[in-house]
């Protein structure tokens, strides 16, 4: 009976929070419409309320999945008794309707904060940014009560065993992703309300931007943290080899990441310049859209692939539905006050940090925008040519290895210009230490490792030029541009404050956290990129190998010792024992296939076993073995520099913690007071950019030290990345045992075409699963049959709906399209900037001699005004 | 002026009430429930939470009706502090932005990235700009100083002719109308407006009002 009552409370609770919800934001409107406070307050405890109620139903919800309640429909789907307590725990966002409460009950968090904070300043701004949440809220809720019930019991048998969690996600990673993601996407709410609330209201002045920016690095690092931890997971778990395979659901997880970035550089451009208004407005906005476009594509159907919770053509109708509602709201009103965003000031010179932002942020959101279509364009190509294509990780790389490099350079570029204009004479200096470090990198590269000449496609198949030396070359740029902006800007400290270089250098980086935190977050970036470019040097061998046979691959000779054999209720493993020596070193790996009982209609999953260097990894996919048990078919990758990604990362989380913390020089709460409209405090008692208070020191410590338990897990997670710590991804039956491929021929034909499980995009060559194995050997088949590459492709062809089944999509008629588009796009945003760039020059000098001549005050009063500046300019020390 | 009204800050006892009880329901029914499931687990600690998160509800909802109550008439304060409150804010954060940019320049100058022609030429152009709002922000000050000087002289000419004044001297203190003051941080007497150290401790006054 206790069962019943728990999932009817549940619903009950449910139904009780969408009518709150709906209360609270039709309340907020009300009070920003009649200037009541009183109305306002009651919408805010409402909102708390919601808070509370959703915080209520995650609690029945984990008590129903630890108590093994099946007869909870969501429970039995995605829990089973035998799963150890965390699991069970993460099945609360493993399934589409957890997932939907769990967004509310994030929604919910984050609104309670984001209003708590505010409640002093912004009195204006919040009523409205209270009821832009709660209508986002209540959309959600709204799914959760109609929809996708979390809280449906079966009416008559309850079943004894639950299905359990998918096995795949029974793994840390997947356990930890989701959330992260997830806290990702819905802090990105906040933003966005704030910006809908300074465009109702027509209060457009830069305080909004002030309580936005620290949410939208909070965005904006839980999306890189969850996009990791699903790199991470995709490469030990999912066993292909790769980390990244531009799945759709991987790209729409990066999209809201592009405008976040592009958001937080041309943030500093209005606050320095007032510039940029409607840019960052817009941004805000779509970093929003974004986020919902991501949850809607995972859930909808649309795309094909492995991340997909399921086909389900009513939600996605709604998420649709949604996501118009919204653009058009949210755009109409920018439209709407387009007059009030226009700048003050303009831009002086394209020698300026300006100028390098805003190319930055056109590389960044163009990054966005090709993605976005690159994703869309197989559904695209089959609604207008009946012919669907496939458009794989080839393609992606071609064009994103030039916008990452133009990224790399912009990085270096950026942090060496002035504002508003840099000294043409200077900047020689400045540049020739980076410039010289980069040269130096790429001679070294160049005579010490031959192999770093290797070429790969550069915008077209056509276009081959070694991508990853230059890539080298400007990760040395960049991080000597770092280098010395730390170095020089430490010396100027310690000769004009006369400090030793420890105070001077802390002292430097305490004064400026926003600044050098982002250095320290550009470094990390190019530590990642520095592990990217490792990806064109991978190396890769299929081998059958007999019990004592050994193979060579890279440095390494690996040798099948014996075979493994265990079970336990969960599974059963068989495992290769395989002893490797690379020189000096010896060290054992175990790849291994797991087959679940009660799953045992699935294929079982493939373990894989990596040795994680510092300079590659060496990842060994067990692919089968035969019946007899004396031969084992084994995939060997070496992978270099991976390491240097995850490491890259580390580096991120530590300066978004210094980019985190307030600056002394921010306008604090205080400053705000004063511009309370009941008159000048008549006493005051607090002097202008005092000691942040108690209070202030007390949250920063409080994140602080959130952000270093973060690092510590991560350390722990990154140090601990066991080989078989999980298992994931279809494997082979008995009777299709792979073999390498026998010709070069095989080999090309097998990269070329796709697998046509499901599973993703994989070529041939990389799908393990047994629908892959049969594919193969039908090539093979037919090469003997004696037929050549055109012949085999037009066999597939003809099999497969359109062209679906090649990886890359032959380059005729509507295809065409697809590299024509970013070519298109590239010239077209070049000339844009062009005009822009001349425009903005011609307007500032007309603006400076304007402002120049302008009234100023009277002499005598002008000494008295300067000499209050100086001494606010003296405090601010 | 009562300030309190105006605020969505939770009360002291309001936010108390809260927590502690909130902590209280969970620890009671933590012991509750871990009686009744065998023990401390995983399910006895949500069933505890569910019960406080139960707690939480009732008072916010309670809160959220009581303010309902005190609803009446548009505040029409509220409206003329945004209004008039906007414009001083703006010119407030662009005070400060500016301060910020001259520091900024500063360090550029200092890393050499800027030339001595240039810099000047730029920090004139920022300074121009801040005196100007220091400029403007004082006149608002002044008008609206002259405003409340003439609203409390009015009320404590009404206050004095209702009363007749004491002699003590605490009440003769009180009387001399001290509107125009500036508080010590240290002892909280209230000093004059261009005083630099304090009548009573001697300290050090902070800054400008």
């Amino acid at each position: 009976m206790t069962q019943n009552l728990t999932a009817e409370l549940g619903s009950f609770v449910l139904l009780l929070t969408l009518i709150l919800t709906t209360y609270a934001g039709g309340a907020a409107v009300a009070s920003a419409r009649r200037h009541s406070p009183p109305l306002f307050r009651s919408a805010v405890y409402a909102s708390y309320a919601c808070t509370a109620l959703l915080s209520l139903a995650s609690c029945l919800i984990f008590f129903a999945l630890l108590s093994n309640d099946f007869s909870v429909k969501y429970v039995f789907q995605n829990s089973d008794a035998a799963m150890p307590w965390f699991f069970k725990v993460a099945a609360y966002w493993g399934g589409l309707d957890g997932s939907m409460l769990f967004w509310a009950w994030l929604l919910s968090m984050f609104s309670t904060i984001a209003v708590a904070r505010n409640r002093e300043r912004h009195r204006e701004l919040l009523p409205w940014v209270l009821a832009i949440l709660m209508g986002i809220l209540a959309f959600f809720v709204s799914l959760v009560v109609f929809y996708k019930r979390p809280f449906d019991t079966f009416l008559d048998t309850v079943p004894a065993v639950g299905k359990g969690l998918n096995p795949l996600l029974q793994d840390f990673y997947m356990a930890t992703h989701p959330p992260s993601l997830y806290v990702g996407y819905v802090s990105a709410s906040v933003p966005f309300a704030f910006g809908m609330a300074a465009l109702i209201t027509g209060n457009l002045d830069d305080s909004w931007l002030q309580s936005v920016r620290r949410w939208m690095l909070l965005s904006w690092y839980f999306l890189s943290q969850g996009l990791i931890l699903g790199a991470l997971w995709a490469y030990h778990v999912l066993g292909w080899g790769g980390y990244w395979g531009w799945d759709p659901v991987e790209n729409a997880g990066i999209l809201p990441w592009f405008t976040a970035t592009a958001f937080l550089h041309s943030l500093m451009i209005q606050e320095r310049r007032g510039m940029m208004k409607v840019w960052n407005v817009v941004l805000v906005v779509l970093t929003f859209l974004l986020t919902m476009v991501g949850t809607f594509m995972t859930r909808s159907g649309i795309v094909q692939s492995v991340h997909a919770f399921g086909n389900d053509p009513e939600l996605a109708a709604r998420f649709l539905a949604f996501i118009g509602f919204a653009a058009v709201f949210a755009f109409g009103f920018v439209v709407f006050r387009l007059p009030r965003l226009r700048s003050r000031a303009d831009m002086e010179s394209p020698l300026s940090r300006e100028f390098a932002f805003l190319l930055n942020n056109w590389v960044l959101i163009g990054s966005a925008f090709f993605i976005l279509v690159a994703t869309l364009f197989p559904t695209l190509s089959e609604s207008v040519t009946r012919n669907r294509i496939t458009v794989g990780p080839p393609f992606f790389n071609r064009w994103m290895a030039p916008l990452g490099l133009m990224l790399l350079v912009l990085t270096g570029i950026g942090p060496l210009m002035a504002w508003r204009k840099a000294t043409k004479g200077l900047l020689w200096k400045q540049f020739r230490v980076p410039i010289l470090a980069a040269i130096m990198t790429v001679v070294l590269a160049l005579s010490l490792l031959p192999q770093v000449r290797a070429k790969t496609s550069f915008m077209h198949e056509k276009i081959q030029l070694p991508v990853s030396l230059v890539c080298f070359g400007l990760c040395a740029w960049v991080l000597a541009t770092v280098a010395q902006e730390f170095v020089v800007g430490t010396r100027a400290r310690m000769a004009s404050l006369k400090l030793d270089a420890l105070t001077a250098f802390v002292g430097l980086v305490l004064r400026n956290k926003r600044r050098y935190g982002g250095y320290v977050v550009h470094v990390g970036i190019v530590l990642m990129f520095f592990g990217f470019a490792g990806q064109t040097f991978q190396k890769e061998n299929e081998v059958t190998l007999s019990r004592g046979q050994t193979t060579k691959i890279g440095r390494y000779q690996v040798t099948l010792a014996s075979f493994g054999q265990s079970s336990d209720p969960q599974k059963e493993v068989v495992e290769a024992r395989l002893s490797v020596r690379s020189g000096d070193q010896r060290f054992e790996l175990r790849p291994a296939k797991w087959a679940y009982r009660g799953h045992e209609d699935e294929p079982p999953k493939t373990v894989v076993a990596t040795h994680n260097g510092l300079f590659e990894d060496l990842y060994v996919i067990l692919n089968g073995v035969d019946g007899s048990e004396s031969v084992a078919g084994l995939k060997l990758i070496v992978n270099p520099l991976v390491l240097w990604v995850w490491l890259g990362f580390v580096w991120l989380m530590f300066g978004t913690a210094i980019a985190f913390l307030p600056d002394r020089n921010e306008p604090s709460k205080a400053d705000d007071d004063k511009g309370r409209g009941d008159g000048p405090e008549i006493v005051s008692n607090t002097a202008p950019d005092q000691k942040p208070s108690l209070e202030a020191r007390g949250r920063d410590v409080a994140v602080l030290l959130c952000v270093v338990a973060s690092v510590f897990l991560h350390g722990a997670t990154v140090h601990a990345a066991t080989p078989g710590d999980s298992a994931m991804h279809q494997a082979t039956e008995g009777q299709n045992f792979p073999t390498p491929p026998r010709s070069e021929l095989e080999r090309d034909l097998r990269r070329s075409l796709v697998c046509m499980c499901g599973c993703g995009r994989q070529s041939l060559a990389e799908c393990t699963c047994g629908f892959a194995a049969k594919e193969r050997s039908l090539i093979a088949r037919l090469i003997d049959e004696g037929k050549n590459r055109e012949q085999v492709i037009r066999v597939f062809l003809n099999k497969y709906p359109g062209e679906s089944a090649l990886v890359t999509p032959p380059d005729v008629g509507f295809n065409r399209l697809a590299w024509a588009m970013p070519v298109a796009l590239l010239l077209a945003a070049l000339f844009a900037m062009g005009v822009v760039a001349r425009r903005w020059s011609k307007q500032a000098s007309q603006a400076r001699l304007a402002a120049q001549s302008a009234a100023s005050p009277n002499p005598k009063d002008r000494a008295a005004y300067e000499q209050r500046l100086d001494d606010d300019l003296d405090e601010m020390d | 002026m009562n300030n309190a009204s105006m605020t969505i800050s939770m009360r002291w006892t309001d936010t108390r009430l809260l927590l502690l009880g909130g902590a209280l329901t969970f620890l009671v029914a933590f012991a509750a429930f871990s009686a009744l499931l065998g023990g401390p687990n995983g399910p006895a600690v949500f069933l505890a939470g569910a019960a406080a998160s139960l707690w939480a509800t009732g008072c916010l909802l309670w809160l959220s009706a009581r303010g309902l109550s005190a609803v009446t008439d548009k505040d029409e304060q509220l409206e003329a502090e945004a209004v008039v409150g906007r414009r001083r804010k703006e010119l407030s954060r662009e005070y400060h932005l500016l301060k910020r940019a001259l520091k900024e320049l500063e360090l550029d100058r200092q890393m050499g990235k800027l030339s001595e022609a240039d810099y000047a030429d730029i920090r004139s152009l920022y300074r121009t700009r801040a005196v100007r709002i220091l400029k403007v922000l004082d006149e608002r000050e002044a008008a609206v100083y002259a405003d409340r000087i003439e609203a409390d002289v009015q009320k404590l000419r009404a206050k004095s002719a209702q009363k007749p004044s004491h002699t003590s001297p605490a009440n003769k203190a009180e009387e001399r109308p001290t509107i125009l003051a500036k508080a010590c941080s240290e002892c909280g007497t209230r000093n004059d407006l261009d005083a630099v150290f304090c009548k009573q401790c001697g300290e050090k006054i902070g800054g400008m009002a």
